[in-house]
């Protein structure tokens, strides 16, 4: 038997040493870089490179599109120029977004601290250019994109600069990638085709989204896994009713690794998740979490009693492993017993009981309800016919839960 | 400037609708708890309705856009247009109505075929909502319907600037149906007090008589519907601050299958009956977060209030008995207390340099639960005592406990740390720390102050009057009176530390190492501490043209100090001065080289690998395979348990019209355990004992195999789409048992009799669905369903379940197969 005083011990200095650095650091500094803002626009910059345009879009996109889609493309460049300029003015370079890029540049480029791919030009020597100069090119991706709550609070209502910016807000000042276009390094892309890192594409979506419900990202099982924001969500397009996710549903979206998860779903007892009535997320914190599992509570308990509360208790008697964890008895993703069972009973209380009288006494086919001596404790809810309160009683006289 | 976009003007709006219903919302929010979403059986997903998709996809530049893993992107949705308001042209609004008629046929009535959902035939208005938006102020407001009226009903409205705030309120409910069979011979089953039917009396009724009633009552309903209505705010003033408020309340009504006995298997019998749920539940969550550029904060308060308006459930005995002699004319039972929780939790994420960062998370939560005490006892008269007659009336009111309230009470507290430091380009190490502390706060004593006794009274007296010794009173003269005397406090304690080692080997390949230590321990367990080890190796690869492949192994083991197979003495009368004995030894408390799994020692081995391969520019084809096997230290109790499965899905694009998927899953369990049926003779808990021999040793084996498969596939020809949709599943599961010999089951039955299986438990599932949509108007379409949905489940539990079996009766709540068809007819028009 272990010495609990030690441990004890070190845990008081843990907790405390824990609150220390966290009362610390939160006096170290909230401040925020404030915008500033920078004169020009696209307008300029889009009389100045038309025809390099068209020749370039010509270039790169001969042979993979049919023909009438090229002059399309080619036409919309010559439109470019007709069109307004953006509202915002483009953002100061050196802004916020460089210094959240900064813990994914220093961890992932491959000198040790020099900039990405997509980064490989000075970002002083990129400018932007504008959404209209995208849609010249983009502009089926435009249409889709001008669903999406991005569209809506970029372009309706901008909180900065960089939201201003329309595409560029994300995929990063254009004009490297306007001269280029068939080289990918020169514009921070989200699909297959990207060069750049999952951490870089990531740091994009989290200069605007860290923090909050993403507190946890770092260090979380899908960030160590190499996910990217865009292999669950895909913000060119409404795909789903809500979250922007790659799949028409929060579930489908999951299910696209899940699969062992989206099989369970479909067993005899499970939770209405594929009729529409759960989320993945209404468990489990996809972004992160303190716990392993990805939970949005501290415990399996405290997160299965959310919708559980009459099994929270605490009760006058308690279960062992009730208390211990749900998932001592239950399977939270569907089972071929009732009640998402991980074994039948009595076969899953016997794994435990052994007590003298009845509990380990083996049952078998001849105690079925067809079979020479039917048992309670094997027919129906077996165990729980007579030991009802399984979960916990607040009965004076239920220490065996059975009132 | 929106109208720049190729649809804008046509693709605009309803889509808008969408997430101003949803991604504005702070219910959707990711890290809060709660459930209540828009959604149900007839449209999983959520989505306004069945829109066409964009025959342009996602661009016009690539044929098929993948996802960075590799997989493909689906199919755009198509939207309709939004109008601007005539009187105020800043204003755009859209709205849109689907309602048709559904009819099923088949056996419809299953409740396995309602259990979520509400196939009723008749009209039905299945999605309808609208938006409004302010393009100069950003303002929008929006509405959404689903289902109305029916169980699965879904009702939301919001309001809010994009990007700055959103009120939204919203009504979800969820059916649960159980049975659509049960035949209570109770009155009164949505009260908290059932009196037999007529022709039963209670105490002395016989089986004869319990199903002849039973076979006059008409088929009852038992469903519990989940009604939710909750507001939600989530407000931004600026980038780096966010407040969320959200209030919700949850109702449960309805009933549901239970049970309780008055006696001993083949004594005074169990009953099923109908238990009366009425429950609330009041959840509040309030948040602030701070998301600075370096560091983020998070501190968040949830509550949780739960009530329930019939905390007990008294019910008239029929009396089937087996051994004759008196029994309880009535019994009660506990349900559900009142209870609350409150956590406070404080997040902190800070970015310190370039090179590392530090996470923390501490949190406190409270668990309580003060309800008032019911008495031991309903019953009244005298029981046997081993000693002498018990006086019930000396049980039966609140003057027989120590205090009259639960004074429940669980304190958890919860801290994370987290740093990482990239130690160069290619490596990063992470540590971790985890500690999870819980007390137990519960103190009660069975004591009876109008009778200085400890104990209670068992099953209203049930048991006494097969067993004085069970009566549950502990009776301090009579040697071998063990009786629990309070409660076990349980509660775990969890320090976790962990230290991790990422290597980026070049551009496409990570390796992971990682090793974990969790110390545990347990308050009143059979094992007070354990150390669980974890190594884990993984290797990812990124960005390869091919696809993704991720492969990890896990090795763990667990083991605990020595094991103690009766921790409980401290809680039972045996701890009480002047306690007896019995003659030769108690009775053990449980089998001494049993282990119990929870606590017990463990091996475990764990293989994860997901491949996904871009077979063609236009599929996809992904591998997934799990195996976990967990090797217990124990002879007796669970031994050993294997995880496996094997999942293939494929996804063909095969043009903007035309797009195939199909999965095939299997997977795999096995358990098997041991154990000895007790003699209650001697007072030696070893195998091989008297009170353990070996030749009532036993053994169980549990054998599952599921398969899954399905497909789905979309044409669209024109104006018309059509999409198809099956599923199927089939699960087996063998139990199957040897025994050393009959002792096992006390003789009771033959070996011939007893066989060596039970019959598997075996369920098959289909579901083929099929929609045809036809896009006559840009702003009117028809679609038409077919859905044909079946299940066959088989399970011993409940083959030949009758009203009464034995001395015990039952509901009839059985499953309840079924092959069911669906149709529906439906206009969809967006104004």
């Amino acid at each position: 038997v272990r010495n609990r005083i030690g441990s004890n011990a070190i845990r008081k200095s843990i907790r405390i040493g824990l609150v220390v650095l966290a009362a610390a650091m939160s006096f170290s500094g909230l401040g925020v870089v404030p915008l500033t803002k920078t004169p020009g626009g696209s307008q300029d910059f889009l009389a100045a490179h038309a025809e390099a345009m068209r020749t370039t879009m010509e270039k790169v996109h001969r042979g993979k599109v049919d023909p009438a889609t090229l002059q399309q493309i080619i036409a919309r460049v010559e439109q470019i120029h007709a069109m307004p300029q953006l509202a915002a003015p483009p953002p100061d370079t050196s802004n916020w977004r460089e210094a959240a890029l900064a813990f994914s540049k220093a961890s992932h480029a491959p000198d040790g601290g020099s900039a990405s791919p997509a980064m490989a030009k000075p970002a002083e020597e990129r400018t932007y250019v504008g959404q209209k100069t995208c849609e010249g090119c983009h502009q089926q991706e435009a249409g889709n994109w001008a669903h999406t709550i991005h569209a809506k609070v970029f372009l309706l209502n901008p909180r900065n600069n960089a939201e201003a910016q329309g595409c560029e807000a994300c995929h990063g000042p254009g004009s490297a990638h306007v001269q280029n276009p068939s080289d990918l390094t020169t514009i921070v892309s989200f699909s297959s085709k990207s060069t750049n890192t999952p951490e870089q594409r990531n740091a994009q979506c989290l200069t605007c989204h860290q923090g909050g419900q993403r507190i946890f990202w770092h260090g979380s099982i899908h960030q160590d896994n190499d996910l990217s924001c865009s292999d669950c969500h895909n913000p060119m397009a409404n795909f789903s009713a809500r979250g922007l996710t790659a799949r028409e549903s929060i579930n489908d979206t999951c299910f696209q690794c899940h699969k062992t998860q989206k099989a369970e779903f479909s067993k005899r007892s499970h939770m209405p998740l594929l009729e529409g009535k759960l989320a993945c997320t209404d468990c489990h914190n996809p972004h992160g979490s303190a716990t392993s599992p990805l939970l949005k509570a501290d415990s399996v308990n405290e997160l299965c009693t959310t919708c559980h509360a009459e099994k929270r208790g605490p009760f006058l008697f308690e279960h062992a492993p009730v208390r211990e964890s749900c998932l001592n008895c239950h399977t939270p993703h569907g089972s071929n017993f009732e009640a998402l069972l991980t074994t039948p009973r009595p076969l899953l209380c016997q794994q435990c009981h052994s007590q003298d009288g009845h509990p380990a006494q083996l049952m078998t086919r001849g105690n079925m309800a067809t079979g020479p001596m039917p048992d309670p404790r094997l027919i129906a809810t077996s165990c729980q016919t007579c030991h009802v309160n399984i979960h916990g009683s607040n009965s004076p006289s239920g220490p065996r839960f059975e009132r | 400037m929106m109208q720049c976009a190729r649809h804008s003007t046509k693709t605009f709006p309803v889509a808008l609708a969408v997430f101003a219903i949803s991604m504005a919302s702070a219910r959707g929010d990711s890290a809060l708890p709660g459930y209540g979403r828009p959604g149900n059986a007839l449209n999983p997903s959520g989505q306004i309705f069945d829109l066409p998709r964009d025959p342009n996809g996602l661009s016009q530049l690539d044929d098929v856009t993948r996802t960075p893993t590799g997989l493909l992107y689906p199919l755009p949705f198509l939207f309709p247009e939004m109008k601007q308001d005539p009187s105020d042209p800043d204003w755009w609004n859209a709205a849109w109505v689907e309602a048709g008629l559904i009819g099923t046929a088949g056996t419809s009535r299953s409740a396995q075929f309602s259990r979520y959902a509400d196939w009723n035939s008749g009209p039905l208005i299945g999605n309808f909502g609208f938006l409004a938006e302010n393009r100069k102020t950003a303002l929008y407001v929006s509405g959404l319907a689903e289902n109305a009226g029916r169980k699965d009903q879904f009702y939301q409205i919001s309001v809010g600037r994009y990007g700055t705030f959103n009120v939204m309120a919203y009504f979800d409910s969820i059916p649960h149906t159980f049975s659509t069979s049960a035949r209570s011979i109770w009155n009164g089953d949505s009260s908290a007090f059932h009196s037999l039917r007529d022709g039963l009396i209670p105490g002395q009724s016989t089986p004869a008589e319990v199903s002849a009633v039973a076979a006059t009552v008409a088929p009852e309903t038992l469903r519990v519907v989940r009604e939710k209505a909750g507001v939600s705010l989530s407000y931004t003033p600026q980038k780096e601050w966010e407040m969320v408020l959200q209030l919700a309340n949850e109702w449960r009504n309805g009933t549901q299958p239970i049970s309780a006995t008055f006696g001993y298997p083949f004594q005074n019998g169990a009953t099923q009956i109908v238990q009366p749920v009425r429950y609330r539940t009041f959840d509040v969550t309030a948040a602030v977060r701070y998301k600075g550029d370096e560091m983020q904060a998070n501190l968040t308060y949830t509550g949780s209030l739960f009530q329930n308006d019939i905390r007990a459930l008294t019910w008239q005995n029929p009396g089937l008995t087996s051994i004759g002699g008196p029994v309880p004319l009535a019994g009660r039972l506990s349900l559900p207390p009142d209870n609350s929780y409150h956590s406070l939790k404080a997040d902190l994420a800070w970015m310190i340099s370039p090179r590392s960062r530090f996470s923390a998370s501490f949190s406190y939560a409270l668990m309580r639960q003060d309800d008032a005490l019911l008495p031991p006892t309903v019953a009244n008269g005298a029981i046997r005592g081993v000693s002498g007659l018990i006086d019930l009336a000396q049980w039966n009111t609140t003057a027989a406990l120590s205090r009259l309230t639960a004074k429940a009470a669980i304190d958890n507290f919860n801290a994370f740390a987290r740093y990482e430091y990239i130690a160069s380009p290619s490596l990063t190490l992470q540590f971790e720390l985890r500690d999870r502390s819980e007390r137990n706060g519960t103190n009660y004593v069975a004591f009876n102050p109008q009778t200085n006794q400890y104990g209670y009274i068992a099953l209203d007296g049930g048991l006494a009057a097969f067993a004085p010794s069970l009566s549950g009173v502990y009776e301090s003269g009579a040697p071998g009176s063990v009786v629990q005397i309070r409660n076990i406090p349980f509660a775990n304690d969890n320090l976790e530390l962990s230290a991790r080692a990422s290597y980026r080997m070049d551009r496409h390949i990570k390796l992971d190492l990682s090793y974990v230590h969790n110390a545990i321990h347990h308050s009143a367990r059979e094992v007070p501490d354990a150390d669980d080890n974890r190594v884990r190796i993984q290797v990812s690869t990124n960005g390869y043209a091919w696809g993704t492949l991720r492969a990890s192994y896990e090795f763990a083991t667990l083991t605990g100090s020595d094991y103690a197979s009766n921790p409980y003495t401290p809680y039972y009368s045996q701890a009480l001065p002047g306690y007896i004995p019995r003659a030769g030894g108690d009775t053990p408390f449980a089998l001494t080289d049993l282990r119990k799994f929870d606590v017990g020692n463990r091996t475990e081995h764990a293989f994860r690998v997901q491949a996904n391969h871009v077979l063609s520019p236009h599929t996809d084809l992904q591998l997934t395979s799990d195996f976990k096997s967990d090797a217990y230290d124990a002879r007796y109790g669970l031994r050993a348990a294997t995880k496996f499965d094997l999942n293939a899905a494929f996804n063909y694009q095969m043009s903007l019209d035309t797009t195939m998927t199909g999965f095939f899953g299997f997977q795999a369990q096995n358990r098997g355990a041991a154990s000895i049926n007790p003699t209650g003779l001697g007072g030696d808990g070893s195998a091989g004992s008297a009170d353990y021999p070996l030749a009532n040793a036993w053994e169980q084996k549990l054998t599952s195999q599921d398969y899954s498969a399905g497909f789905n596939a979309r044409h669209h020809w024109n104006a018309v789409t059509l999409t198809l949709n099956y599923t199927f599943i089939h699960s087996d599961s063998a139990l199957s048992y040897r025994y050393a010999t009959p002792g096992a089951f006390f003789n009771t039955l033959t070996p011939a009799e007893a066989g060596t299986a039970f019959p598997d438990i075996a369920y098959s599932a289909h579901l083929v669905e099929a929609n045809l949509l036809w896009q006559f108007t840009e702003r009117m379409s028809y679609r038409v369903l077919y859905r044909f949905d079946a299940q066959a489940l088989h399970d011993f539990h409940y083959a030949g379940l009758a009203p009464v079996l034995s001395d015990n009766t039952y509901l009839g709540v059985v499953p309840e197969n079924y092959a069911a068809h669906v149709f529906g007819a439906f206009v969809q028009y967006r104004f």
